[in-house]
């Protein structure tokens, strides 16, 4: 099961371990810029809370992190890739109840898009503040500017700056570790915290030690990422250059509570940053310059991976179609307008808000808590269904992870209890998917199917049929029918009713988008010699759609391999264009006012309705060219209404 | 797959030349005539291969069902309710537990 791509995924160089640095360490990596600050707060610096945090921090990276997601998740691969919808895309199959872990662990990751890029940023630029002479530097515009400035950039993709990533990771992973080293010098004793019993006293002694787990838990934070880039990265360099990355880290995190310990039992911190503090002055701001770079480049992947996230989801009918842009050539780069102008709105409104990093840790870990124990809960059904693991051993799994991560879910949602104005984002985005999946099951469950073979017959009459003018040489339609004997419906309706559409060709193409991410063949089938041919695309999850462009294809290659014979009967439609002419025609659906609905199904799909004319028309969604595109509106009737109680009055009268 | 009743009865409808049938629901109830469209479950989320049918009275005479104002002829039946089908052609039932 343990499949990759081709490509990097399957190569380790220095190449590619930089690339993997530089895409999916950004968020975790970042962490040690406001972790022990959060965690000392305003208590006094003691032996109990400092160790204790740091072997906290170790061991919930070492359990989370490196055994949860380097050792485990990463087997759950969809040839190649991961994150969430790719392993929803591997167990859906067995059981409908994962659509909501699913939409719930999508919900946190996105939202977790408007806080992430906000609190790094800051962080990094609070630095400034200790710069003598600038303790009373404005931070906020400046974080506005640079984080307005990164979403702008969005549109024109990182392919020129994209290289440059892997070695600035290089550079700030170097600068963690050389200032943690620097510190353990002077307080050796400080390795003595990664011994476990210091985080028992610190959950178990310590005043409220418990509650204190919502910021430990920021030091794993990034974690989900990993598994996310899985296919950009691949498995192998994630778990080598993880080594290095978790060692310098945990440098750093000792470095800084070398230098707590150093000021003294009692003393406190106010305000000040650990991280920023046990820097020399003279590397001050070269410090702060480099942690920038680091968050920016954080803030990117993030934002990359928000995109990615939006994608698979309109892939998998989650999410509206909206316009999905490839800004450069590099391969799986896109751009989504749209979510990156909420994103924007979002940091910005998040900045404005809680105006320091200080008071966004509260609200910040929630949402990565949540999207964890979605990752563990569908992760379960992967090991079990897809690797046949021991059930006691995936209940186990399930048992002593699920403990974990509620308690830092606990700890998080005591932490959070005052920023409920972050919530409104999550239940936008959760309401969105929501709707938008139960609506179109509702939608596909009234979509009506006939057995092509019974209308063969009077669509060859109608193609002969002189004395009907014709519609178009070739009439293409877009089915979900899977199988090659059946059509919908309100197709048949379209060519036969009311105005009866003659074509010399009927195409009915169906787009059936596959389980592997990036499938891209088709099969063909004559239904009728030349006069009714069906045409299925199988398109991997991870692909735009580009129907015209695929069908273009097609017929280019049945005509060269003799399969297909194009001929055009010399009518008058042809006589100045020899040229065969393409038709696609798109049947829009509409919400009948014939029908009547219970309260749940009304307001989905009210809500869906709503929601589908905020997004992408249906011809840009298929990837066709308008030109070549008619909409018919066809009525969606769920529940007609039966009894109407109409009654006539009088005789029929007529004027004399 | 082999084992969904929906799917049976599709197949077995379909490879009929006479599709007349008689249905009897769950409620007793009986109606008589030919499926001329049907709803498609989800089957990658465990459902049937089909979930409703849409019968209409009479022989299947290949006309759309559906009066110039686009009211549709006939009755969705949901094939939950199915209790027994009789194929005319070949005097089969097919009984649904």
């Amino acid at each position: 099961m343990e499949t990759q791509q081709q490509g990097i995924n399957g190569k380790v160089t220095t190449a590619t371990l930089l690339v993997a640095l530089g895409i999916i360490y950004g968020d975790i990596g970042t962490s040690p810029l406001y972790v022990l600050k959060a965690i000392i707060g305003e208590r006094p610096i003691t032996e109990t809370l400092v160790y204790g945090g740091i072997s906290c921090i170790f061991w919930t990276i070492t359990f989370l992190t490196t055994f949860k997601y380097i050792y485990l998740t990463l087997k759950a691969d969809n040839h190649g890739e991961g994150g969430i919808f790719s392993l929803y895309a591997s167990v859906r199959r067995y059981g409908k109840y994962l659509v909501i872990p699913t939409i719930l662990g999508a919900t946190t990751l996105l939202a977790d898009g408007i806080i992430t890029p906000p609190i790094s940023v800051a962080s990094a630029v609070e630095g400034l503040t200790i710069i003598p002479g600038w303790e009373h530097l404005p931070t906020v515009p400046i974080v506005i500017v640079i984080l307005s400035g990164l979403f702008f950039f969005q549109r024109f993709g990182t392919q020129k700056v994209g290289s440059a990533f892997g070695p600035a990771m290089l550079v700030w992973f170097t600068m963690l570790a050389t200032l943690g080293f620097q510190q353990i010098l002077h307080h050796p004793t400080i390795i003595r915290s990664l011994n476990p019993v210091y985080a028992y006293r610190f959950l178990v002694e310590y005043p409220h030690g418990f509650w204190l787990l919502g910021a430990v838990f920021l030091a794993t934070t990034g974690a989900e990422a990993l598994y996310s880039d899985l296919g950009h990265c691949g498995r192998k360099n994630i778990r080598i250059t993880w080594v290095g990355v978790k060692t310098c880290l945990m440098m750093n995190y000792m470095g800084q509570a070398a230098w707590l310990m150093s000021q003294g039992e009692q003393a406190f911190l106010q305000g000040r940053n650990p991280f920023f503090e046990m820097m020399p002055q003279w590397f001050l701001l070269a410090g702060i310059v480099i942690a920038t770079v680091a968050t920016i480049i954080a803030s990117q992947a993030m934002i990359s991976g928000s995109y990615t996230l939006v994608s698979e989801a309109m892939n998998l009918n989650f999410w509206p179609r909206v316009t999905v842009k490839q800004p450069t050539n590099l391969k799986g780069q896109i751009y989504i307008p749209s979510v990156n102008t909420i994103l924007w709105i979002g940091c910005i409104l998040m900045i404005l808000y809680f105006r320091s990093s200080t008071h966004m840790e509260a609200a910040y870990g929630f949402s990565i808590t949540i999207a964890m124990m979605m990752t563990t809960f569908l992760l379960a059904h992967f090991l079990y269904y897809k690797l046949k693991w021991k059930g006691y051993l995936v209940v186990a799994i399930v048992l002593v992870f699920g403990m974990v991560e509620i308690s830092f879910f606990i700890a998080n949602v005591a932490k959070i209890k005052e920023r409920w104005m972050f919530l409104f984002f999550e239940l936008f985005i959760f309401m969105t998917m929501y709707v938008w999946y139960y609506a179109r099951k509702i939608n596909n469950r009234l979509t009506k199917f006939i057995d092509l073979g019974r209308y063969i017959h009077q669509i060859k009459e109608l193609s002969g049929d002189d004395a009907i003018p014709k519609f178009s040489t070739h009439l293409v339609y877009l089915t979900k029918a899977n199988t090659r004997h059946q059509v919908e419906e309100k197709i048949i309706r379209s060519i036969l009713a009311k105005k009866p559409k003659r074509a010399d060709v009927y195409w009915f193409v169906h787009i059936h988008r596959t389980e592997e991410p990036y499938t891209l063949t088709y099969d063909v089938s004559e239904l009728v010699d030349d006069k009714v041919i069906k045409v299925t695309i199988n398109v991997g999850f991870r692909v735009q759609l580009r129907t015209e462009l695929y069908f273009k294809i097609i017929v280019q290659e049945l005509v060269a391999n003799q399969e297909l014979n194009l001929h055009i009967r010399p009518d008058g439609s042809t006589r100045y264009n020899p040229e065969p002419d393409f038709r696609f025609v798109v049947l829009e659906k509409f919400l009948s006012v014939e029908n009547e609905f219970a309260l749940r199904e009304g307001l989905l799909l009210n809500a869906y309705f709503f929601l589908k004319n905020l997004g992408l028309s249906d011809e840009k969604a298929f990837g066709l060219d308008k030109s070549d595109v008619e909409i018919e509106q066809v009525p969606l009737v769920y529940h007609a209404i039966e009894k109407i109680a109409l009654k006539r009055n009088g005789q029929y009268q007529t004027v004399a | 797959m082999e084992n969904d009743a929906s799917k049976q009865l599709y197949d077995t409808y379909f490879s009929l030349t006479n599709r007349y049938v008689t249905v009897i629901l769950r409620n007793g109830k009986t109606l008589e005539g030919c499926f001329v469209a049907f709803c498609r479950g989800d089957e990658r989320e465990g459902e049937g291969y089909i979930t409703r049918w849409h019968l209409v009275n009479g022989t299947d005479d290949g006309l759309l069902h559906i009066d110039g104002f686009d009211f549709r002829a006939g009755t969705y039946i949901n094939q939950a309710d199915i209790a027994e089908i009789r194929f005319h052609e070949t005097n089969r039932t097919m009984k649904f537990l």
